[in-house]
């Protein structure tokens, strides 16, 4: 995180993941942008939704859970980002621990 | 096949998989150079009623490098988008198309031509060339497509930055025997001397009867060289261009399970691409084709290895005893500088007098064509081995027989441009898949290749 400032990149960074769950299954993991932004461990509230897809997703995963590197991509670019948070509440996120119990 | 379904993943995405690669000076308009890439390989005529088209999802690309680098210096994009007339019927044609705007063709394709021009004059600029232009339909058979060739005539567009374009179905004018090559290599015309021999017979032509969705420009030679201008010497420093295909893909797609829908995200993914014929497919082997796909031509140093010591080269003594044994000992001991000279640098001034066409020392899979040699009067199939200057490798035209011109180089036919001590063996030059492809796959004006087949007609291809 030496480049960017820690408190704008985790906000940002907290409304990607919000984004990248969007549109891409049965069910929306959201956080309250607050929380989010100040770096607490929240838990998520699982939606059912049933709106198609937006026609242009944003998406995150974490491409090296070892390092919490993730790589976020949106519109036709693609950025990487060493992200301990971020890194950690999408791996909570796919194992269900994110809402304080399994799926 | 030239780069039919050539790896592993490009063979399971058809519409984004180039299968060949073409450029020359236009035979009837010899200020410009044609360039020509295909995708979706092996149409069978008849493939409704979802007929073949380009991928709207995918970034189609022509890139051509003017300074010897192995990296583009100018870019030319096209993005498809397919619209529906009638969302409520299945058919793709609702009563005989007789021209773009009947009213009876149901799914029809647009596209859009961009240029990047990364030169010093371009800025790195991609400027629109042109928007909403009209693929012609598929040939469908008399009844839906009756009067075809003036269909693919109205598809051919005039930009007012001075290229032309076309893009749409035509008929594959690759030539190739698949069931014998594919076979151990078989040749038909030579099987009587094969390790598993049978009787000599006449070639199959395997594309006879299949179609390909092309893209061609027609290019002002000005708008390609680095200078701008058109020289005249074949050894001007700006004669010589690179051109190769390229295909890419979102990196992202999600898939809606409400609708079936896609969305995409992500920068575009190179996902195939082409310059010499069956480079990929002859020369790399099986677990880097993919990779190779990939990759980008200022890499292809990582693959000279593979182009020095070709497998099939050193498969031939093997499936045709005692035929080649100038190539076994060639193959024993040294590595194919020839090879790497028509394929990865081109052939410099001084080997066949009256050309050129390389582009220095950076290694890269590109067609390599001198604007400066002018289309030939009497073409030969085997270009620059049937001392035709204008035919491949210098470039590649839509009728040469690029499998027999590189069977014969991987024979060692075109070893002693190298070293004039080695004599290759007499197979070598003689080497043929003994094809004569129907002239109707091909015609002499824009787009060069000829009218697609007709469904009604090639039912069984």
């Amino acid at each position: 995180m030496s480049a960017i400032d820690r408190r704008t990149f985790l906000a940002s960074s907290a409304g990607v993941a919000a984004g990248a769950a969007m549109g891409t299954g049965a069910t929306t993991v959201t956080a309250t942008g607050a929380a989010a932004a100040a770096g607490a461990v929240v838990a998520a509230e699982v939606v059912v939704h049933t709106d198609p897809a937006a026609r242009e997703v944003i998406a995150a995963y974490v491409r090296d859970a070892e390092h919490d590197v993730v790589t976020v991509t949106s519109g036709t670019s693609e950025t990487t980002y060493r992200d301990p948070v971020l890194a950690r509440r999408l791996l909570a996120a796919a194992d269900g621990t994110l809402t304080g119990g399994a799926r | 096949m030239s780069s039919h379904r050539e790896a592993p993943e490009i063979s399971k995405d058809p519409v984004a998989d180039n299968t060949d690669t073409y450029a020359f000076v236009s035979p009837d308009k010899p200020g410009t150079v044609t360039l020509i890439t295909n995708y979706v390989p092996l149409e069978g005529p008849d493939g409704g009623p979802n007929f073949f088209e380009f991928g709207d999802d995918v970034l189609y690309q022509i890139h051509i490098d003017n300074n010897g680098d192995g990296v583009a210096d100018i870019t030319y994009e096209f993005q498809f988008q397919t619209t529906l007339q009638d969302p409520n019927t299945f058919l793709y044609a609702t009563g005989p198309i007789t021209s773009l705007d009947s009213a009876t063709w149901n799914k029809r394709q647009l596209y859009s031509v961009s240029r990047w021009d990364n030169t010093k004059s371009g800025g790195g600029k991609t400027t629109v060339l042109g928007s909403g232009l009209q693929c012609p339909p598929c040939n469908i058979g008399p009844r839906s497509t009756p009067n075809y060739a003036a269909l693919g005539a109205a598809a051919v567009h005039s930009l007012p930055s001075g290229e032309t374009v076309f893009a749409g179905q035509r008929a594959d004018g690759f030539i190739v025997d698949l069931g014998a090559i594919f076979d151990l290599a078989d040749l038909r015309p030579f099987q009587n001397l094969q390790v598993i021999p049978t009787m000599a017979a006449p070639g199959v032509d395997s594309l006879e009867a299949t179609n390909v969705h092309t893209i061609a420009i027609q290019v002002p030679i000005g708008r390609l060289t680095s200078n701008g201008s058109a020289p005249t010497s074949v050894t001007s420093g700006n004669a010589v261009i690179g051109v190769w295909g390229a295909a890419s893909r979102r990196k992202v797609r999600v898939i809606d399970s409400a609708t079936g829908e896609l969305s995409e995200s992500g920068p575009w993914v190179q996902v195939s691409r082409l310059g010499n014929p069956l480079f990929n497919e002859v020369i790399v082997p099986l677990g880097l084709k993919d990779r190779w796909n990939a990759s980008h031509p200022v890499d292809d140093a990582d693959y000279v290895r593979f182009v020095e010591h070709p497998t099939l080269s050193g498969l031939l003594p093997d499936l045709y005893p005692g035929v080649f044994p100038n190539l076994a000992t060639l193959n024993a001991s040294q590595s194919r500088a020839d090879l790497v000279a028509i394929l990865l640098t081109g052939l410099p001034a001084g080997i066949i007098p009256g050309f050129q066409n390389n582009t220095g020392k950076v290694m890269a899979d590109m067609l390599r064509l001198n604007v400066a040699i002018p289309p030939s009067v009497s073409p030969s199939p085997f270009g620059l081995l049937g001392n035709d200057l204008a035919g491949f490798p210098n470039g590649r035209r839509v009728m040469d027989d690029t499998t027999s011109i590189e069977l014969r180089a991987l024979a060692g036919a075109t070893f002693p441009l190298v070293d004039k001590s080695f004599t290759a063996d007499a197979a070598a030059s003689e080497l043929t898949e003994g094809l004569t492809p129907d002239p109707t796959r091909y015609q002499s004006t824009f787009p060069y290749l000829g009218t697609p087949h007709d469904g009604f007609d090639n039912p069984s291809s």
